[in-house]
């Protein structure tokens, strides 16, 4: 009995000693690699499952950017530049009915062979077949040192989901499904390969022979994070480089942890409007709209979570940063807060002021209720300022909260008052931002505006050739004047937030050479982040 | 543990009386076992029907729940939109009583269809990458935790108001109403972020890949310490709260007093005559925890972001990935009918009376 209760302690201590063995090898190598490996948190869900379809909508982030490369990309972040890609110009012809993409004839897949116009007619071909092609292409044929395409109708408001076209080679994908393929081993023309998918990571190791230039950071961890409790202590550890989620108290939680190191530049790339059901009375009536939009102090309303993130925004949705030379003058700054003003509104829409609260002739009280998902910490406080500063008017208003599932039901079935959820993104062309928001055709637009005078100022934006976009937009920022068939609230504010420990080279709002919104863990955008970084000196 | 108690006395009957008992449990057993299958298998296809309707009272559908997550870390493209919703949308056009038999026959040949939140990887696929992270953590944690909190409430029980029942008890009353999410976040403060003795998160560093490898294995061990242990500090005083009011009743039976005025050892009246007693009702709640472990603990993975099923039911959850979900409830409440059968079966064999009832 003794013998054997000595045999299992050296036994145990035996273990002891190679378990202290192993994880002192492991912390040795943690230390070495952590030292040039970017981490970058794209993932708010636990697990991953390996998916490297460009095509899917559940493709694991990078596989467009750091694996497949798109056509080209607009810089939304400065002034909508050109970003080369794959493709290094485009010229239209025939009114917008044709486009010609001169393509970078260095590129070659990770396989060794050339990337050739082929492939390109291949991809456009194939996109088009499976119905994943959002454009009315009619025709593409190679021509000259790159490809053409032609359209139905005019397509110069998709130039930009033309350029993110992710470009995969043909005698890999002639035969597969591109709804059901998982594409567990990408050849891709990017710059970086797979290298292995762990259910918590991806990584993406550095090609040597990418085409383009040497690729400065060798290896890319692309990582999961399923809490922002979790991310913060990940980011104040250093153990995150780059990431995009909304934590509380950026500038505690975060910058001031580490001022040196610690950088947030908000990206604007999307408009949040308050929408209003305009199925419902008396939202219908413009001077209740208008009322409420008067009622507003958008400052407040963005500085209700993460001071900075957010930005207020004028009665046309677009911010004077980027789209200053297409807003009208007057109507480039946030409308200010006017009680009296906000008030003769409604009494033009038959509401008066009685006793602190807006009535109608029968003394029922204006009210508001404003549908949000109550999981969301950030999307909760942006509300309920606003149903603050629209009960000071007078209005009943209120947050009722809900679960994701349900608020998407209720969205769904247009069950609600108002939501202040929903973001339009800008884009480099306002088409689809007003698309989205105003047409009925859109799944986006979920208030109910069905107007003859917005379709036609659509139809003659999506016309509009490039010299002429700042015209065609007039009509479709009057009718948001006007009419405000939505209010624009803010412009919502992603807070990039990247650490210069290991790396340095980060776009910033002073050399905005990329966008780093969350496109920035793909496409164009990403490809340009990556290639620009270089190791930091050690001080 | 009962298994431990009992093996010495049934070694010690005279042979004779062996052979007969097992003649008769024999008996019994068969007549037993066979109604117990039959009510296991309805309870089975009531399960399985509960899955398959549960999911889908839930408002909402996939193709705009998957939206509103992308929405929540980016905008999302007009294109986009509409890939999602003729992807998704059409998930549920077919009718109701069709879907619900291609599921039951589905059911049969292991087939749970693709995955929608991580389409369009198989379910089963899905389960799988999930099924030993759990099983592996929660199990052990759940058996050390019975162990010893069983042990110690024993103990504690043996002499109430001794002087490790004066500690023991209100000690464990204190850390069982802890929130176990808040006492999770506590220790990974303190204990990971603070301190750095373990890791923040993870079920294992993230450039391993999972396999019988001595590199990623011990890594696993280090990250699952932390999480193991907050699951074994705010389970445990449930365990032993239990076994400590059992034993302080049993050990003023009769038999007890009985067998310790036969002059047997204390430590044989403790184990053989009232611990193996009062443990009887622990195990059968032992069945039912550790059916639940394949279901993981979701807050303990979400805190600690761990890749198990509780994540993954989490995320069928916000995606309305009803395939998921379904595989998931599904294997859970097959685990927990499996899990209570076996103890039913063990329960005969630990407690005499059962048989004598059955018979």
């Amino acid at each position: 009995m003794s013998a054997r209760s000595r045999t299992v302690a050296s036994v145990i201590s035996a273990m002891a000693v190679l378990g202290a063995g192993t994880a002192a090898c492991t912390s040795g190598e943690e230390a070495s690699s952590a030292s040039s490996v970017l981490t970058v948190a794209a993932y708010s869900q636990p697990t991953l499952q390996a998916n490297f379809n460009p095509f899917s909508p559940n493709a694991l982030r990078g596989t467009v950017g750091l694996i497949y490369e798109q056509l080209f990309d607009f810089n939304t972040a400065d002034k909508n530049q050109f970003m080369p890609g794959l493709a290094t110009k485009y010229t239209w012809d025939a009114g917008g009915k044709a486009l010609h993409l001169e393509l970078d004839n260095r590129a070659k897949w990770s396989d060794g062979t050339a990337l050739s116009r082929d492939d390109v007619v291949f991809t456009f071909e194939y996109m088009k077949q499976h119905k994943l092609l959002a454009v009315p292409l009619t025709t593409v044929v190679p021509e000259g040192g790159g490809v053409t395409l032609t359209f139905a109708s005019p397509a110069y408001s998709q130039i930009q989901q033309i350029g993110r076209v992710a470009i995969v080679p043909r005698k890999l994908w002639a035969k597969q499904d591109p709804d059901t393929y998982i594409n567990r081993s990408p050849v891709g023309s990017g710059p970086y390969a797979l290298g292995r998918v762990t259910g918590q990571q991806v990584s993406f190791t550095a090609r040597k022979d990418y085409w383009r230039q040497d690729v400065p950071v060798k290896q890319i961890n692309y990582v999961t994070t399923s809490s922002t409790n979790l991310l913060a202590q990940q980011m104040v550890r250093h153990e995150v480089d780059l990431s995009y989620a909304g934590i509380p108290n950026i500038k505690s939680q975060y910058l001031d942890k580490d001022t040196a190191h610690n950088h947030l530049w908000p990206i604007r790339a999307s408009m949040k409007p308050l929408l209003l059901n305009l199925r419902r009375a008396p939202f219908d009536n413009v001077h209740v709209r208008k009322g409420i939009a008067l009622a507003l102090d958008r400052e407040k309303v963005a500085d209700a979570y993460n001071p900075g993130v957010y930005q207020a925004v004028g009665p046309t949705g677009l911010t004077a940063q980027s789209w200053g030379q297409v807003i009208p003058d007057g109507a480039k700054e946030p409308l200010a807060q006017d009680r009296q003003a906000a008030l003769k509104e409604m009494a033009q829409a038959g509401y008066q002021l009685k006793g602190g609260r807006l009535v109608d002739a029968k003394g029922k009280q204006l009210s508001l209720e404003i549908l949000t998902v109550s999981t969301f910490a950030d999307g909760m406080a942006y509300a309920q300022e606003l149903a603050g500063q629209l009960s000071q008017l007078g209005i009943k208003a209120t947050v009722p909260g809900e679960a994701p599932s349900a608020y998407v039901a209720d969205e769904g079935k247009h069950n609600f008052d108002a939501v202040f959820g929903d973001a339009y993104v800008f884009g480099s062309n306002l088409y689809n931002f007003y698309w989205s928001m105003l047409s009925p055709d859109s799944t986006q637009s979920i208030i109910g505006w069905d107007d003859p005078a917005t379709k036609a100022a659509l139809d003659k934006l999506a016309k509009a050739d490039p010299a002429g976009q700042t015209e065609a937009t007039k009509g479709l920022e009057k009718i948001m004047t006007d009419q405000v068939p939505t209010i624009p609230v803010v412009v919502k504010g992603t807070p990039y937030m990247y650490s210069t420990t290991r790396y340095t080279g980060w776009p910033t709002e002073k050399n905005p050479y990329t966008t780093p919104d969350p496109g920035a863990v793909s496409g164009v955008y990403a490809e340009k982040l990556f290639l620009s970084l270089r190791p930091a000196t050690k001080g | 543990m009962g298994g431990v108690t009992l093996s010495p006395a049934v070694s010690k009957a005279p042979a004779a009386v062996r052979r007969t008992s097992r003649s008769a449990v024999r008996r019994i057993w068969g007549s037993v076992l066979l109604k117990r299958i039959a009510f296991y298998l309805v309870a089975a296809w009531a399960a399985a029907t509960l899955n398959f309707l549960l999911p889908r009272l839930m408002p909402g559908d996939p193709a705009s729940a998957i939206l509103l997550k992308m929405s929540e870390l980016g905008p999302v493209t007009p294109d986009r939109v509409q890939l999602v919703h003729r992807l998704f949308g059409g998930a549920h056009s077919e009718p109701l009583w069709r879907q619900y038999f291609s599921y039951l026959g589905g059911l049969f040949h292991g087939d749970f269809g693709l995955s929608l939140a991580f389409y369009p990887t198989p379910v089963s696929t899905v389960v799988r990458s999930g099924f030993l992270w759990s099983v592996l953590l929660l199990g052990v944690s759940t058996v050390i935790a019975f162990v010893l909190g069983t042990v110690l409430g024993a103990l504690a029980g043996r002499r109430p108001g001794g002087w490790l029942d004066t500690v023991i008890s209100p000690l464990s009353i204190f850390v069982h109403s802890l929130p176990y999410f808040w006492a999770a976040l506590i220790l990974v403060y303190v204990f990971a972020f603070r301190l750095d003795w373990f890791p923040l998160s993870g079920g294992a560093r993230p450039d391993l890949a999972p396999g019988f490898d001595p590199r990623f294995i011990s890594s696993a061990v280090t990250h699952a310490l932390l999480p193991a242990a907050t699951i074994v500090l705010t389970s445990i005083s449930g365990w032993l709260i239990h076994m400590r009011n059992m034993m302080a009743s049993v050990v003023n039976e009769d038999y007890v007093l009985l067998a310790r005025a036969k002059g047997l050892s204390e430590t044989r009246v403790t184990t053989a005559y009232a611990a193996r007693n009062a443990v009887l009702p622990s195990v059968s709640s032992f069945a039912v925890s550790i059916g639940l472990v394949v279901g993981g603990s979701l807050l303990t993975e979400m805190v600690f972001n761990y890749p198990g099923l509780g994540s993954l039911l989490n995320q069928a959850i916000l995606n309305l990935d009803y395939p998921l979900m379904q595989a998931l409830f599904l294997v859970i409440s097959m685990t927990v009918l499996v899990a209570n059968f076996v103890m039913d079966c063990l329960y005969v064999l630990l407690d005499p009376r059962t048989r004598e009832a059955a018979s």
